[in-house]
């Protein structure tokens, strides 16, 4: 018999696990944060001494941009090489505990009180490959789509133009942006889905996995956005409330937001974890042993 | 196609008529120094153009000639081997990539003095600057009898022209033309000097005569027209078509565009003062000018767009630019001085035509998306409207040699630009546009060229094309704001207007613009212009260091009365810049010039207790040291505090602060990061 894995997104269960997970909460605020540590000591010693130089009055028009490429020029390098590793050790940060989580609760994710959080990157560091290719898969059907989208797309709204069929133009321009969200979060939550299924006993393509993560998105396309949607926006929110405030409100809001911020990817992720889990077999010795519950089962239970 | 020769009389007879017709209220009739009557007939479909051209030149100069020089522009588009093309390097002016068909050439045909003489054998191909053998973008004629100072000779041409595909602001694009550079133009007499006519360069615009234009353009029925002047005749043509006949008067080109009506359509508007003219802007103007309401009163005025179909909901927005153009103009420079202005916003696919220039005639660009955040956020509609409209006065009326002097349309214009956004932006005119660092984002571009530049260069002797637009546009625009920082904005309005009100249907030089500025201000301006405009110096100036120490007590032993006495021990003394109890600090600022720029500047020094002081350093030497004394210590210097130096770019060092005050935002590097790119989208978006 086949073995597949239902997977019905649920906010409060994402809430309840990360609630339960808050030593990954806290690794995922922390690491996130400590791998764009070089891009900002590279961005203090090259210009916090002399911005903090400057004088307590407002500066001529355009000095402050002028001050800062002067200060940045020379380490424009660094900074940028910075910034890249920053964002490649994020990424790759970011498919270990997405792994790490997945292979934990088909694993060990019972009923226990306290996750050890080294139980969880040990996972992720086994099933590490095998998300990378998820991301792989999920970053290039983006780009595919988006590219089917535009490139008919962007001459019949040029030649809507040119012969003077504004009417026409503006229906297509339309339409090419609502495809494009649509792909955008439809390949989101395909993603999300795709990364519960990629852990089914005997499991082993991230392609398979994604597609079926298109069809459970599509089976509940309404909740799945919702749970998306409930997650992300004060996920995005309190990752930038920090840059928009000013003076000592950035710094007191600083950490807390940004702990919040993780807490809410980590909760979205969560949410989408298989309700109900199939007694299986180890196909590899990298699978979890089988015959297990869920936590989430033992959660209901 | 033939016209009977109009006789001089009949000339006159047309300029004057076409003077009543065209000019505005404060003009006063001028006979052009060359007056051309073209007919043309346009076909839509190979985009070739059949025309029979009149030319009546006027020796203007003291000195005589037996020749003619042409421009025949669009020979530049002829192959990938002429001069323009050469200097293209395969990229493009305006984001189309170069030509690779579509060439497009002009022929003259047939050419007769007025004497009747074949002028033809005598027609040759010349090369003034580069002796390209390919290029054939200028051309000479020997003429039968010489032409005195005062004299008058006549030309009767026929030539056909092929239209390239868009390019360099001319061309078609589907059913779209935009027709500029298009017939043969005569170039410019400047006496004992010969003929000014350069080749068509990839990095320069144009330079002619003021003159009067009677255009009869013949065009399919339906289309519809704009041109240079006003419309003053329709008739019907053979085979579904029309005859538009168009005149202009004081201008020094003429363009024209056309398309069918189902791609573009026509909006016909007007600018009148009492609607217009924001009240803030007449009281600035007042301010500023020192002129009475009544004397900068501006005349009503027509206002044609023709735009395409799809852009239809920016419509509004581009004629309130338009307005506010008119209005700014108008108060500072002096009122626009034709009845009308055709403005076209080519459509898709024909970018290439936009932000040009030509008298009573100017092409912008938009898109659609421009009509939705965050793409309406941008200033782009009002920005590229105000410019080409600042043309009409910085190159229509003050026709300078944009070839040789480009930076003096070009940065003139991008100064008054600046000018007028600033202001737009800081008094919400238009509402859609978010606050953008106009003069901010001018000056930043002064940090990209790693070698000094000289703006005073021909335009196609630059090291690289993008270092023409650098000199010509941003940099002479800061050079002029610094000039506006160090005689103050009040002499600088009323030099810029000076300099129209002097120069206006002339040929002004550099040195007329400083010698306006210079009058205004009353100051000698040309040693700044030297080094700004004709030499690379760069200005920079930097506090290299400042020492503070309380008098130190005096140790050992000290001459007193004829003999060594040792001083007993004090606690009033201090180490070097240690904050002792004393109420006396010796302070030590010294400055240095690390640039070759000599002008004056000003230092700020703050004291602890926050007084402050302000000094000016002529800057002659390459440093100086000041000794002061104060009750405190010195707590900040700043060079330039005002930021009159806006030339100057590096301008880190420009600050010392006694205690370094942290920044108050721990994220304060994305937030510039942040910033810089959402500026960089406001402006390129």
């Amino acid at each position: 018999m086949e073995l597949r894995v239902a997977v019905t997104p649920s906010p409060i269960s994402g809430l309840r696990l990360a609630l339960r997970l808050r030593r990954l909460v806290g690794a995922v605020w922390l690491v996130s944060m400590a791998v764009f540590l070089p891009a900002h000591l590279v961005a203090e010693l090259a210009a916090g001494a002399t911005r903090a130089g400057l004088p307590d009055r407002p500066l001529p028009p355009g000095d402050s941009m002028l001050v800062l490429v002067e200060l940045f020029h020379p380490v424009a390098g660094p900074f940028a090489l910075a910034l890249i590793f920053g964002g490649l050790a994020f990424l790759a940060w970011s498919v270990l505990w997405h792994g790490g989580v997945v292979r934990w609760w088909f694993g060990t994710g019972n009923g226990a009180a306290q996750v050890p959080l080294a139980e969880i990157l040990g996972h992720g560091f086994a099933w590490w490959w095998r998300f990378v290719r998820l991301a792989v898969v999920a970053v290039t059907v983006t780009a595919s789509m988006l590219a089917a989208i535009w490139i008919p797309l962007k001459p019949l709204i040029r030649s809507a133009g040119t012969t003077g069929d504004g009417g026409r133009s503006g229906v297509l321009l339309v339409a090419g942006l609502v495809l494009t969200a649509t792909v955008l979060v439809g390949c989101w939550l395909a993603t999300l889905h795709g990364a519960w299924l990629l852990g089914e006993s005997g499991r082993r393509s991230a392609a398979v996995a994604w597609l079926r993560g298109v069809g459970a998105t599509l089976r509940q396309p309404i909740r799945s956005l919702w749970t998306l949607a409930l997650w992300a926006v004060p996920g995005f929110a309190l990752l930038v409330l920090p840059v928009l405030l000013e003076g000592p409100a950035a710094w007191l809001a600083l950490l807390p937001a940004w702990l919040g911020s993780a807490f809410c990817w980590v909760a979205l992720y969560l949410s989408f974890v298989p309700k109900k889990l199939p007694r299986a077999r180890s196909v590899s010795p990298l699978e979890p042993p089988s015959a297990y519950m869920t936590a989430r089962e033992s959660f209901e239970r | 196609m033939t016209l009977q020769f109009v006789h001089r009389p009949g000339w006159l007879c047309f300029a004057l008529v076409a003077a009543a017709l065209t000019l505005g209220p404060t003009a006063a009739i001028d006979a052009g120094t060359v007056d051309y009557e073209i007919e043309v007939s346009l076909d839509p479909t190979a985009h070739r153009l059949q025309a029979f051209e009149r030319i009546r030149w006027t020796n203007t100069t003291g000195a005589p000639t037996d020749e003619i020089f042409f421009h025949l522009y669009l020979n530049a588009f002829a192959s990938s081997d002429t001069t323009f093309m050469r200097e293209l390097h395969g990229s493009s002016l305006r984001n189309r990539v170069a030509l690779t068909d579509g060439w497009g050439w002009v022929r003259i045909e047939s050419m007769v003095f007025d004497d009747g003489a074949d002028l033809m054998p005598g027609l040759e191909f010349v090369r003034p600057d580069d002796d390209n053998p390919a290029d054939f973008s200028v051309a000479r004629v020997a003429l039968p009898r010489v032409v005195v100072p005062g004299g008058v000779v006549e030309l009767e041409l026929e030539f056909s022209a092929q239209l390239p595909r868009i390019i360099a602001r001319t061309g078609f694009e589907g059913d779209f033309h935009l027709v500029g550079q298009w017939f043969p133009k005569i170039g410019v007499f400047e006496g004992d000097e010969g003929w000014n006519c350069h080749q068509f360069h990839a990095s320069s615009e144009f330079f002619a005569d003021f003159g009067a234009y009677r255009v009869s353009i013949t065009l399919p029925e339906d289309w519809v027209l704009g041109a240079t002047g006003i419309e003053t005749g329709s008739a019907p043509a053979d085979g579904g078509r029309r005859t538009v006949v168009y005149r202009a008067e004081r201008v020094h080109d003429f363009a024209w565009c056309t398309a069918p009506p189902d791609l573009m359509e026509v909006v016909e508007t007007d600018f009148s003062p009492g609607r217009d003219v924001p009240m803030r802007w007449l009281e600035r103007a007042q301010t500023l000018l020192g002129l009475s309401a009544a004397e900068l009163e501006l005349p009503p005025m027509r206002l044609r767009l023709i735009v395409p179909r799809a852009q239809r909901v920016l419509v509004p927005r581009m004629v309130r630019a338009a307005r506010l153009s008119v209005a700014w103009f108008g108060l500072f420079y002096g009122p626009y001085p034709y009845p009308q202005v055709t403005i076209v916003s080519p459509p898709v696919g024909a970018g290439e035509a936009g932000g040009m220039e030509y008298p009573t005639f100017f092409t912008t660009g938009a898109d659609r998306l421009d009509a939705y955040p965050p793409f309406s956020w941008s200033s782009d509609i009002e920005t590229v409207t105000v410019h080409e409209f600042g043309h009409q006065y910085f190159q229509g009326m003050l026709a300078s040699n944009e070839f040789e002097r480009g930076w003096l349309d070009e940065g003139v214009n991008t100064y008054a630009e600046l000018e007028c956004m600033t202001v737009i932006a800081a008094d919400g005119l238009v509402p859609e546009i978010r606050p953008f660092p106009y003069w901010g984002a001018e000056r930043l571009a002064l940090v990209f060229p790693r070698v000094p530049v000289k703006v005073a260069t021909r335009a196609w002797e630059y090291r690289r094309r993008w270092i023409y637009f650098f000199a010509s546009y941003p940099k002479t625009a800061v050079v002029l704001r610094t000039v506006e920082g160090l005689i103050g904005p009040e002499a600088m309005a009323r030099g810029l207007r000076s300099y129209v009100d002097r120069n206006a249907f002339h040929h002004p030089s550099g040195r007329d613009l400083v010698a306006a500025l210079s009058d205004a201000s009353k100051q000698d301006l040309g040693p700044f212009f030297e080094q700004a405009i004709w030499s690379d110096a760069v200005p920079d100036w930097a506090v290299t260091s400042v020492s503070q120490r309380s008098p130190k007590a005096v140790k050992g032993f000290s001459w007193d009365d004829g003999e060594w006495r040792e001083v007993e021990e004090s606690d009033g003394g201090g180490a070097d810049d240690e904050a002792a109890d004393s109420d006396i600090w010796q302070v030590e600022v010294e400055l240095a010039r690390l640039g070759d720029f000599i002008g004056p500047v000003e230092i700020e020094l703050t004291w602890a207790g926050g007084a402050s002081e302000r000094r000016t350093w002529g800057g002659e030497e390459r440093w100086v040291r000041w000794n002061l004394e104060g009750t405190q210590r010195l707590a900040q210097v700043v060079v330039d505090p005002d930021g009159v130096w806006a030339l100057e770019t590096r301008r880190a060092d420009n600050y010392w602060r006694d205690e370094l005050v942290r920044e108050d935002h721990p994220l304060w590097w994305v937030r510039e990061v942040l910033g810089l790119a959402g500026k960089i989208f406001l402006k390129w978006s």
